[in-house]
Formats: structure tokens, C-alpha cells, sequence
């Protein structure tokens, strides 16, 4: 019963997300499953944004101060929207689906589809059962966000923010559980979970959505098999962790971006801002996703010869500054709030991942950091159970190479995979976390999990071969 | 001059025979250890944990080291041979003959995923739904430790100490854990975190500034010799589990 009250009680983020989506693409009409896989992560954002400004502004975070301005502000975008789909009657160009033309599937695409979509229906049951009957256990949950989002919910306010565990992490996990708690009435720790299987529901959608533009329907649920045939992605699925919800978030940003790349649409461009700085707003190495997706979108403005500077500038704007503007704010509260205790961590051999908190360590030693670092990332991609043979079939996959032209879109990929892999690379060898991934198990493979998803995606644009080349998606 | 066809044959015959021999070679290695192969499939391959997923070890090789040296040696064999003449490649290009086996090698795994999956899920209804609702966290406490392969001995009669002690407790008490685990690390640490969660808005964990008023003496041999002095006990629960408060 307290599951089904919780559900219904997520069309709360879902409605207001849709209202949005809706608000920013101003007609242009995305499938509903692709806009409510993307209102829910956008709805979440929205709610644990403003419960940061409940929190710093010492608003009590009850009930209806976290859902009445929200449902409010949902209202108006959607009496806007009513307004603006009146004016827009008859102007069908605006209505179109982002579609991909391709030939109808073989008989034997025909069969698989209905295979892969077993496969995908059957982990996803798995996942919904296993997080909705088993509560809350795993480590971190009980010792941090979820133990944050306890005390969010009976003090409702940050009184006891400069004492709480791991109080420099951003909050979004914690306030999410904390407001589905409130607006419940209750405390449970079995419902919290639910927000996770929805997650991997949502990216499997997403991902679905973004492989359709270039392939087919087969090809696309292909790859959505190949997310969930990794254990680790399943099992992190139905265990709360935050790793989970930032790979959500980061590769959703990602694959925006692309399809903005792909065809030119700007409310792809500011959906994708949004969940760039949604994912600073989950875990500390969100900020760093946050600067590579810049980067990449810059990358992608060098790559557009054809728009004048003025125009690839103002678009630059477009993405950073929504990015930035949810990014900075909790690292602003936070140095306000807590700077006393940054202070005294930079003073001592902390080990902690914390961005304030990077020591360099370059001497010749560092050379042997790097081999070590890396061979510790091969092994874990090839030699454990977290991937199944993903890593080996994308590898694999570079064999059609051969006869093959790479896309630009494929190449964008590989880039942002090159910037991850670089990122913990340099992160590890050249900082004190080396500790982490020499001496324990603890966080790469979280850390891969994170953009794990883009290899899954790339396999399928190196295989897919499309008979009729010259097909091309409508914009 | 011999035959090119039935040299071709004989070529074909030695590719055929070699990828027999090396999977008779992995098989028979497979079999020198002491795990069945359904134990294997079911029980030790999905064995899921919060940072990693370890493959199961046999013979002092992980899981995955056999199917990657079954897989590359008999694409070298395919290869050499179809390089020496043995048979013809008739697809579209070279990419089919990595491909193919690889993707069948994918969907078998995918298929003893759906199995363990669902064996391990089962395994934890059952023992979820086998114990009443009251005690359902604490068979979670005994789950975790068989995830992260801790040396935790704690009951279900530990998790009812823990509820029948908050019950007695008020908002105004501040407890303090007494153990004789090392807090310090796991599993110390664990039940630490585990018992701070569920004993919230208690606050063992001080985030609220003020100095402790009760002790929770919890897995302590001989409890009742170690509750300090000025405290009474409230709630005495066998001779390891009591809670204590300042004496009146």
C-alpha cells in the first residue's frame, strides 16, 4: 500500500517535469515515454533544488513547503503551455517526431526484438522486486545519505548540517528520500528505494530514444540489453546508492547534447544544461562530468564551421550558464556553512574524496602510479563480474572499423569516454586517492559505473550497418 | 601434384580437431575443482556486492580468464586457417568471424545471469518473508554480511534488543555504543552505522553536539560489569545486551 501511495505521489516531480520539459521546447514534440523518462530526473532536480533554498533560507522543508510552489509553478507552465499549443494549432512542422527512417526490420530482427524484449522485461521485474522488497542495508545508505535524509526528515531544516556525515557531499539523494518521507508522513526504509529501479527504467528509455535516431528498433533495444546484462549496473539499480542516480544524470546530459549536435533543436541544448548541473548536484565528481560536458560541447561548437562566432558563442552561453547556476550555488553554501572545517581538513593526510581536498603528488613514483592505475582498470573491466563481456565486445566492435567510416556522433562518444577515463587516471595517480584504487576495492568500479552506459551505446553505432546509408533522421 | 582441395580438407580437419582439443583442455581444467558447474552458475556467479562484483575463482583463475583464452585461441585457429586456405569467409567482411562467436558467448552469459538472478532474488524473498515483519532488518543485517563477506555474528535477537530498547528510550537520550567489536573497522563499523540509522532521532552518532546520557552496551561479554559508574541499567536483555541510563 505505502509503495502505491509512493508512486503516486512521484507523478508530483513527473507532472512538474513534463510542465517544463514542455515549457522549453515550445511545441517541438518528443515521444511521451522519452519526455517522461526525462521529467522524472528533471522533477527530482527540481524538488531537491528547492530544498536546498528551503534549507539555506531556514524555511521548515514540510510538506507544503516543498510541493505546493512546485505544483504551483507546474500550474502556471501549464496554463502557459495550454496558450502557447492553442497558438501553434495548425502549424504541423512543429508537432514532428524525432524519428529515424530505416528499413523495416527482417524477419529475424523481428524475432530478437521480441527476445531482447523479454530479456529487458524480465531485469527490470528483477530490479523493481528486489529494491521494492528488500529495505534499506548496504553501507553507505545507512551511513550517509540516507542517514542525512532520517535527519532531514524529522528536523526538516539544516540545523544539524555542519555535523552531519559526509556533509560536503551534494545533496540530491538525500533530499529526494527525505521529501518522499515527508510527503508521505512517515518514515519507511523500504519505500526510499524506489526511486532507483525508476532510474534504470528511465535510462533504458533514454538510451532506447537516442539509439533509435541512428538505428532501428532492434539495434536499439540491443543495447539497452547490453546495459542490463552488467551485474553491476543491476545491482546498483536496486540497492540506493548515488552512483547510480549521477551515471542517470551524466550520461542523460550526454546524450542530449548529441542529439542537440544531431539536430540542431535548442531545448535538447537546455534540457541538457539542466542535467549537467543536476549532476554536480549528486556527487562531488559531478562538477568534474559537469566542466567535461562542457568541454564537449565546446568541441561540438568548433566542430559547427557553418554558424558565425556570435552565434556559437551565445549558444556556449545557452549550456554553461543554466549548468553553472545549479552547480554553484551548493558549493557556495557550503564554503559559507563549513569553511571552518575545510580548513582542518586541508590540514591533515585526509583521504576523503573531496575537491578542496586534492593534494598533487608528482615525482618519478608517479609513472609507476599510472601503470598501476591502469592495469587496475583493465582488470576490473575484463576480470570481474560488473560488465559481463561488454568491454570485450566493445572492443571488439572497433574490428568493423575496418570498412567503416566512424561518425561524428560515435566519435563524440569515444572522446567523452577518453575525458572519463582520463579524468580517474590522472585523478588517482597524481592525487592521495591513489590509496583508493592501490589498496581497496572501494570506488573504481562505482566510478566506471558512472559512464559505463556510453560504451554500451557505441557498440551499437560501430555495429549497427544500415542498408540504406543515405537514411537520414528528420529534425 | 597433391590435391588443393584435400589439402584444404586436411587444413579444415586440424581447425576443427584444435578448437575441439582446447575446449576439451578448458574442460577438463574446469573440472579439477571442487565447485559443480550448477553450483557455479547459480550460486556463484551473480554474488553481488556494493563495490564490486568478484567473478568466482576456480582453480586460482577468475571465471573470465577461461572463455577470453577459449574465445581468442579458437579466433587465431578460424584465422590461421582461413589464412592457409582451409575455408572461405563468404560474409561480408572479417568482422563476422569475431562477432558471431562473441555474440553467442554474450547471450549465454546473459542467460546465467537471468538465472542467478532469480535464484538470488528468491533466495532473499525467502528469507525476507520467512521471518516476521518486526525482524525483517535484521535478517537484512545477516544478508549484508554474506554480500560483503564480513565475519558478523549478530541474531535477530540483537535487532529485537535494539527495538524494544528504543522504545524505552526518549528524544532526550543521547546513547553511546559499548562493544567488543573495534569500531574502528568493519564489522565494528557496520553495525555502528547500522544501528545509528535505525535508532534516528536517537543520536548515537552526535550530530546533534550534546554529551551522551545512556549507554547501549551491545555484544559487551558481561555487560553488566561494564556499565559505568553513576548508570543504571533500564532494559536488560541476556548477559551481552543491556541498556543503561544515569542512576536517579
Amino acid at each position: 500500500m505505502l509503495i502505491l501511495k509512493s508512486l503516486s505521489i512521484l507523478f508530483i516531480p513527473v507532472f512538474s517535469g513534463f510542465q517544463l520539459i514542455n515549457f522549453i521546447s515550445r511545441g517541438k514534440n518528443y515521444s511521451v515515454t522519452f519526455k517522461a523518462a526525462l521529467a522524472y530526473g528533471l522533477g527530482l532536480g527540481m524538488i531537491s533544488l528547492h530544498m536546498l533554498f528551503l534549507g539555506i533560507f531556514n524555511v521548515p522543508m514540510t510538506s507544503p513547503a516543498i510541493n505546493l510552489p512546485l505544483l504551483f509553478t507546474a500550474f502556471v507552465l501549464f496554463m502557459l503551455n495550454s496558450r502557447s499549443k492553442k497558438n501553434n494549432k495548425g502549424n504541423v512542422a512543429l508537432y514532428k517526431e524525432v524519428t529515424c527512417q530505416t528499413e523495416p526490420l527482417s524477419t529475424l530482427e523481428k524475432y530478437l526484438t521480441i527476445l531482447f524484449l523479454y530479456f529487458i522485461g524480465i531485469n527490470l521485474l528483477a530490479t523493481f522486486s528486489i529494491a521494492l522488497s528488500i529495505p534499506v542495508y548496504s553501507w553507505d545508505t545507512l551511513s550517509t545519505h540516507s542517514f542525512n535524509a532520517k535527519v532531514f526528515y524529522f528536523e526538516k531544516s539544516f540545523i544539524y548540517y555542519d555535523t552531519l556525515p559526509h556533509n560536503t557531499y551534494p545533496l540530491h539523494v538525500p533530499f529526494i528520500e527525505a521529501w518522499l518521507n515527508i510527503t508521505l508522513g512517515e518514515w519507511d526504509d523500504q519505500v526510499i528505494k524506489i526511486f532507483f529501479p525508476i532510474y534504470a527504467l528511465s535510462i533504458i528509455i533514454i538510451q532506447h530514444h537516442f539509439l533509435k535516431n541512428f538505428t532501428n528498433k532492434c539495434w536499439a533495444l540491443l543495447g539497452s540489453v547490453f546495459l542490463l546484462s552488467s551485474n553491476f549496473f543491476l545491482y546498483h539499480s536496486s540497492i540506493a546508492y548515488r552512483d547510480f542516480t549521477i551515471m542517470y544524470y551524466n550520461y542523460t546530459a550526454l546524450l542530449l547534447l548529441i542529439l542537440w549536435f544531431k539536430n540542431h533543436r535548442t531545448d535538447f541544448l537546455i534540457v541538457a544544461a539542466i542535467f549537467s548541473g543536476l549532476t554536480s548536484f549528486v556527487k562531488l565528481e559531478g562538477t568534474g562530468y559537469l566542466f567535461i560536458h562542457i568541454m564537449i560541447f565546446a568541441y561540438m561548437l568548433f566542430l559547427r564551421k557553418n554558424d558565425s562566432l556570435k552565434k556559437r558563442i551565445g549558444l556556449f552561453f545557452t549550456f554553461t550558464i543554466p549548468g553553472l547556476l545549479i552547480c554553484l550555488p551548493f558549493h557556495f553554501f557550503k564554503f559559507y556553512r563549513i569553511r571552518q572545517t575545510l580548513r582542518l581538513e586541508t590540514s591533515t593526510e585526509s583521504k576523503h574524496f573531496d575537491l578542496y581536498n586534492l593534494k598533487l603528488h608528482l615525482s618519478m613514483e608517479t609513472f609507476q602510479k599510472i601503470w598501476i592505475v591502469i592495469t587496475r582498470i583493465l582488470t576490473n573491466m575484463f576480470y570481474s563480474n560488473n560488465w559481463n563481456l561488454t568491454w570485450l565486445i566493445f572492443f571488439i566492435s572497433f574490428i568493423h572499423l575496418i570498412n567503416k567510416k566512424i561518425q561524428t556522433e560515435t566519435k563524440l562518444l569515444l572522446l567523452a569516454l577518453l575525458m572519463y577515463f582520463g579524468v580517474y587516471i590522472c585523478g588517482y595517480s597524481f592525487t592521495q586517492h591513489f590509496f583508493w584504487i592501490s589498496q581497496t576495492e572501494t570506488s573504481l568500479s562505482r566510478g566506471i559505473l558512472h559512464f559505463f552506459p556510453i560504451i554500451t551505446a557505441v557498440i551499437i553505432l560501430l555495429n549497427f550497418s544500415n542498408k540504406n546509408k543515405n537514411a537520414s533522421c528528420e529534425k | 601434384m597433391p590435391d588443393p582441395r584435400s589439402n584444404n580438407r586436411r587444413i579444415g580437419i586440424l581447425t576443427i580437431f584444435s578448437i575441439v582439443f582446447i575446449f576439451t583442455v578448458i574442460t577438463l581444467y574446469f573440472l579439477r575443482t571442487k565447485v559443480s558447474l550448477p553450483d557455479l552458475l547459480l550460486f556463484n556467479l551473480y554474488v553481488p556486492g556494493n563495490n564490486i562484483i568478484l567473478a568466482p575463482v576456480i582453480n586460482g583463475h577468475e571465471f573470465y580468464k577461461y572463455f577470453y583464452f577459449t574465445y581468442l585461441s579458437t579466433l587465431l585457429i578460424l584465422f590461421i586457417s582461413r589464412f592457409l586456405g582451409a575455408f572461405k569467409v563468404h560474409h561480408r567482411n572479417l568482422a563476422f568471424l569475431f562477432v558471431n562467436p562473441l555474440m553467442i558467448l554474450f547471450a549465454s552469459f546473459c542467460c546465467f545471469q537471468l538465472l542467478s538472478l532469480h535464484v538470488f532474488h528468491l533466495n532473499k524473498l525467502f528469507q525476507y518473508f520467512g521471518q516476521s515483519a518486526e525482524f525483517k532488518n535484521a535478517q537484512i543485517l545477516i544478508d549484508s554480511t554474506y554480500d560483503q563477506d564480513l565475519p558478523l555474528k549478530t541474531t535477530y535477537d540483537d535487532y529485537r534488543f535494539l527495538l524494544e530498547g528504543k522504545k524505552r528510550l526518549t528524544e532526550t537520550h543521547i546513547p553511546e555504543l559499548l562493544t567488543d567489536y573495534d569500531l574502528s573497522v568493519d564489522p565494528g563499523m557496520y553495525i555502528h552505522r547500522f544501528i545509528s540509522f535505525h535508532l534516528y532521532p536517537l543520536d548515537l552518532r552526535h550530530i546533534k553536539g550534546k554529551e551522551a546520557n545512556c549507554y547501549i552496551l551491545f555484544h559487551k561479554n558481561n555487560a553488566i560489569d561494564h556499565i559505568p559508574e553513576g548508570y543504571v541499567p533500564l532494559y536488560v536483555h541476556g548477559k551481552s545486551h543491556i541498556i543503561a541510563v544515569r542512576g536517579e
